[in-house]
């Protein structure tokens, strides 16, 4: 009865390490495409900057805004989502710089050119004139 | 997220849209702005970084030309018409 029970104990074991091994590589590609999902998931992640000032510009912001700065392919594209506005940089600050510019140039062009505004840029000076005004 | 619209792309944006450079911006800024017409009325806005380098990214230029970015490539590439853009522009109330 002894020799029995030892055979039967090695013939059970003999299977484990293969089931482990093929555990271990099991969790090893969850683990591989865990790591690519969230890796894909931090590049396309976007992050809020708040923006208090236009200084230098003319120009003073009404409120604090909120911009989106999305990782581009190595660089940055800062959005100002509620006017339709964006503007690329090499670093987060270029991109937000530009975002700046944009609003400003874009506020002071399309208050020039008013009367001649089709309805989309029409609401983009609307959403524009609501966040910045000129400095006296 | 892999870039679509380079420099390159958005110059020819520009050309086919008969963008025009706006004469208003202010010197020493890092793009150079243009605007788009239809019809006599101004229907979109956007900048064109400076700088030789052909592949800096402008994926921003499609949102702000009211098409997507899947759109806009084949547009500079003229497999998309002008009258397709100009049918966009409808369909999304901007005309």
């Amino acid at each position: 009865m002894k020799v029995r029970k030892a055979r039967t104990r090695s013939v059970n074991k003999k299977p484990a390490p293969r089931r482990s091994n093929a555990r271990v590589s099991r969790l090893e590609r969850e683990v591989r495409t865990l790591k690519e999902n969230y890796e894909q998931l931090c590049d396309n992640m976007g992050f809020v900057v708040p923006i208090n000032s236009l200084a230098p510009e003319p120009f003073r912001l009404k409120r604090t805004i909120h911009i989106v700065v999305r990782p581009s392919d190595g660089e940055f594209t800062a959005l100002l989502v509620d006017a339709n506005l964006a503007m690329s940089g090499e670093t987060i600050d270029d991109a937000v710089e530009g975002l700046k510019m944009t609003m400003v140039d874009t506020l002071d062009f399309y208050e020039k050119n008013e009367s001649i505004l089709a309805p989309g840029p029409a609401r983009q000076l609307a959403v524009l004139r609501e966040l910045i005004e000129r400095r006296s | 997220m892999a870039r679509i619209i380079t420099k390159e792309l958005a110059l020819k944006i520009a050309k086919k849209l008969h963008a025009q450079p706006d004469p208003t911006t202010r010197k020493g800024r890092p793009h150079i702005d243009f605007f788009v017409s239809y019809q006599g009325r101004v229907v979109a806005r956007f900048g064109i970084r400076r700088g030789s380098e052909k592949d800096k990214g402008h994926d921003y230029i499609p949102k702000l030309i009211h098409l997507t970015p899947h759109e806009a490539k084949p547009f500079a590439q003229c497999t998309l018409s002008y009258d397709f853009w100009v049918d966009r522009l409808r369909e999304r109330g901007i005309i």
